[in-house]
């Protein structure tokens, strides 16, 4: 229940990006630019991060093979630069926020001296502990290439507080690690590392209740480890789907229920298959049918598989989905009577997007088949989900792609942290068009205000990339950068169109002669 | 109603100011059910010879603008009957003032006269839409700390063949149309239907050329009312008095009142100002004297 979300990341001499960039993460992060902008790398840098979490060997500090592959560290690192006995790396921050039990932490084992944690910490607050306290961390890694080998060179944790911020340096050596806290030398403090988590340890037995190492461990306890968990969970959690399917069988083979959709969506059959009837929490989509804007504040609780139709309609796709059992051979998944094989590839496409938005419910596969209020939602789940996708709008027809808008909002709006690298003017435009249409001071309004962030990725003539971080405006447009190129494509064509089609039907001779009366005007006695 | 679109608006110029012209022409439209009929008069020409080039100098968001001026045409003028050989008569100062230059071409003259023609024949109202310029259809005023800006020209005559003289409102502001004595007049004065209990009571036949809008008062340039009441507007940070100055010539409604001047709320002011037509603010000296007593038109 700690309520952990990302808030931001920042790279550095990661692909394209050299300076240091940071990004805000919002609920709903739409990322757009030019091809080979450096859209990707963004998400790249989390997964990067996921994909290390989940080799098996814990001694791996930093994996660059999975889903983002690369031969060497040089390869993911600004300027491809040349081998050397050591080339520093990228740097990724990633920064989240969680609810932390701070009581609860500090009174195991042995309830420590408050005051002086407090004074010792350089944490005021520790000396009169909440029960729980929203934590803001940072963790920096900074990596480098040593002789070939792609390592870890430091870890930077910082909590961050208005007022102060404390940080825990973690020094990776060949001969160990040491860490700092605040700048001081902490050189009683042992560090274990689960991949590029660190864990702290000390001997107690070795430092007196009031020494100041034992105070860092004790409030590290609070500020770190517990937010690390967190970060672990967020990190491992995290769902993608990229923008390539591969060819759907015409049968599926039966396999355990998977834990993830694959990033081309090719588990989202064996999912539907193994959890077809399991209860899944969605918030309907937002209607403009009726011309007014409606959000519904209900959460609805259905099997997947009706939630996955409900949703296809919603697109306004009226598909039916099914799972068909094939004795003793498999399953088949049909849309009406038609296998997957042999519908339009767009569905092939849709069907998993709208699976992993269902799959993303922080609540998924528990709970009774009963809907519950938003609030209510929010409250039970107390964890969101952090869902990556790339160019959902592929294969897409323009009015499915603008109603995608309609079901990324639904889904950010009930504890789904959508980042969504696009091409698709159709959805952004639906996104502006949500706001612009959204009753001027309503809920909606200020949740699209507050709640949607679009990067604009731009690269310059030398390779680099930077991003602008915009808000919708309430009248419907972005407010930093708009980004020209990308959403005007299809209205300036429009006008092109438009003074082709005048020159072509080009007619001087309009009919009638106008008689000039060069005398006063008359002083008529009725109104114009 | 049919709305024909004067080309001064397709002109460049600062980007903000075309985006709000145009957004005056959105508003109307959607308010009051004007169609944009593309008159084949002057519509290709408006949009080949001016549009296109506005559009390649504005901005992806002014472009915008542009782009729904143009979608709120019907795709054809085919409903409005065409003109015969001998369209009709119009006269010719209005015209030449509004469409013969220096800002346009020689040909925008008889263009927006055939399209004025053909829209009046077919006997729906009529309104153009005119950008206000200082020197052709504006005169700006300026004396004893207050401006006012008079428009020059707010109706065009014209007599198509077959059917009678007729006038054409040109309107610079979306308040022209539900109040149109505030094309000639500025869009401004509070008045009746704004609840005024101070209210600029329109003279009759505003209208008339011959009628007087304004003269000095007080050594100010005044709109005058029907009462021969001076409303002069302060210059106080490019506008931002948000009032009135009111010069009370009848004596009757100075004794009522209590004092010869009042200081009375804009129309359009932010709600924080007051209510339009109700006094702004008293200066402390003369508030023992001011009653409050309001008029009527």
């Amino acid at each position: 229940m700690s309520n952990a979300k990302l808030l931001a990341v920042t790279v550095e001499r990661f692909k394209s990006f050299e300076a240091r960039t940071r990004v805000e993460l919002a609920p709903l992060t739409i990322i757009l630019g030019r091809n080979n902008s450096g859209k990707s790398s963004l998400i790249q840098s989390l997964l990067l991060l996921k994909q290390t979490l989940s080799d098996a060997r814990p001694d791996v500090m930093f994996k660059h093979e999975g889903v983002v592959e690369a031969f060497n560290l040089r390869e993911l690192t600004f300027g491809w630069p040349a081998q050397a006995e050591s080339v520093p790396g990228p740097s990724i921050v990633v920064e989240w926020e969680c609810d932390v039990a701070v009581r609860a932490t500090l009174e195991q084992p042995r309830p420590p001296d408050l005051a002086n944690l407090a004074k010792l910490s350089g944490v005021p607050w520790l000396a009169n502990p909440p029960e729980r306290r929203t934590l803001r961390t940072t963790m920096s890694l900074d990596t480098l290439e040593v002789r070939g080998t792609t390592k870890v060179g430091s870890i930077r944790l910082e909590s961050i507080e208005p007022e102060r911020t404390t940080s825990l340096v973690i020094t990776v050596g060949d001969s160990g690690s040491s860490c700092g806290w605040n700048g001081q030398s902490a050189s009683k403090i042992d560090v274990d590392f689960d991949h590029f988590v660190p864990y702290l340890r000390v001997d107690r037995g070795e430092l007196g209740p009031r020494d100041k190492q034992r105070a860092w461990h004790n409030a590290h306890l609070v500020l770190f480890a517990q937010p690390l968990q967190d970060l672990k969970k967020l990190l491992s959690d995290m769902q993608y789907l990229g923008s390539s399917r591969e060819p759907p069988p015409s049968l599926y083979r039966v396999k355990a229920a998977p834990n993830e959709l694959g990033v081309s969506g090719e588990l989202a059959a064996n999912l539907l298959h193994r959890r077809e009837h399991e209860i899944v929490h969605y918030l309907p989509l937002l209607d403009v049918s009726t011309g007014a804007l409606s959000v519904s504040h209900t959460v609805r609780a259905r099997p997947l598989v009706d939630a996955v139709n409900n949703v296809m309609e919603a697109l306004s796709v009226r598909a039916n989905v099914r799972v068909q059992e094939v004795q003793e051979v498999g399953f088949r998944v049909l849309f009406g009577e038609a296998s997957i094989v042999h519908v339009g590839r767009g569905l092939g496409y849709l069907l998993p997007l709208v699976e992993l938005g269902l799959f993303a419910d922080p609540m998924r596969f528990t709970g009774a088949a009963e809907d519950l209020s938003l609030s209510d939602y929010a409250r039970s789940c107390g964890a969101f989900t952090q869902v990556a996708l790339e160019e959902p709008e592929a294969h897409l027809h323009p009015k499915v792609a603008s109603r995608l808008a309609h079901w990324l909002v639904s889904l950010a709006m009930s504890n789904r942290r959508m980042m969504v690298e696009t091409h698709s003017d159709h959805l952004v435009r639906r996104l502006r068009g949500l706001t612009a249409r959204a009753g001027k001071g309503s809920e909606l309004e200020r949740w699209l205000l507050e709640n949607v962030m679009v990067l604009s990725v731009q690269q310059d003539a030398q390779g680099r990339s930077t991003v602008t971080s915009s808000r919708l405006t309430a009248e419907g447009g972005v407010s930093e950068v708009w980004p020209a190129d990308f959403m005007d494509e299809a209205t300036d064509e429009e006008s092109a169109i438009y003074y082709a089609k005048l020159d072509k039907t080009r007619d001087d001779a309009v009919p009638g002669d106008v008689s000039w009366n060069d005398a006063d005007e008359p002083e008529r006695d009725d109104a114009p | 109603m049919i709305g024909l679109l004067d080309p001064t608006l397709f002109l460049a110029r600062a980007e903000a100011e075309v985006v709000s012209d145009l957004e005056v022409v959105l508003r109307a439209c959607r308010e009051h059910n004007i169609e944009l009929t593309p008159l084949r008069e002057y519509w290709p020409a408006l949009w080949n010879e001016l549009g296109s080039t506005l559009e390649t100098q504005l901005s992806p968001q002014a472009k915008r603008t542009l782009q729904a001026v143009r979608s709120a045409a019907p795709s054809s003028d085919a409903h409005i009957a065409a003109l015969s050989a001998n369209a009709g008569v119009a006269w010719r100062r209005g015209f030449t003032v509004l469409f013969g230059g220096p800002h346009l071409q020689p040909p925008w003259t008889d263009r927006m006269a055939l399209a004025v023609i053909r829209a009046v024949s077919c006997g729906k109202p009529v309104v153009m839409f005119c950008r206000r310029v200082n020197g052709r259809n504006l005169v700006i005023h300026a004396a004893g700390n207050s401006t006012l800006h008079e428009n020059t020209r707010w109706v065009l005559h014209v007599q198509p063949s077959g059917v009678g003289p007729r006038q054409v409102l040109c309107v610079h502001h979306a308040r022209n149309l539900r109040e149109r004595w505030t094309s000639r007049f500025d869009w401004r004065l509070p008045t009746t239907s704004d609840g005024a209990r101070y209210p600029f009571c329109v003279p009759n036949q505003w209208w008339k050329g011959s009628t007087t809008a304004f003269r000095t008062v007080s050594s100010k340039p005044a709109w005058i009312d029907a009462h021969g009441n001076g409303w002069a507007r302060p210059n106080i940070n490019g506008g931002a008095g948000y009032h009135w100055d009111v010069f009370i010539q009848d004596a009757q409604a100075k004794q009522a009142i209590g004092v010869d001047q009042i200081n009375v709320v804009e129309f359009g002011a932010p709600h924080s100002e007051g209510r339009p037509g109700h006094l702004h603010h008293v200066p402390s000296a003369k508030q023992a004297a001011v009653t409050d007593a309001g008029w009527s038109c």
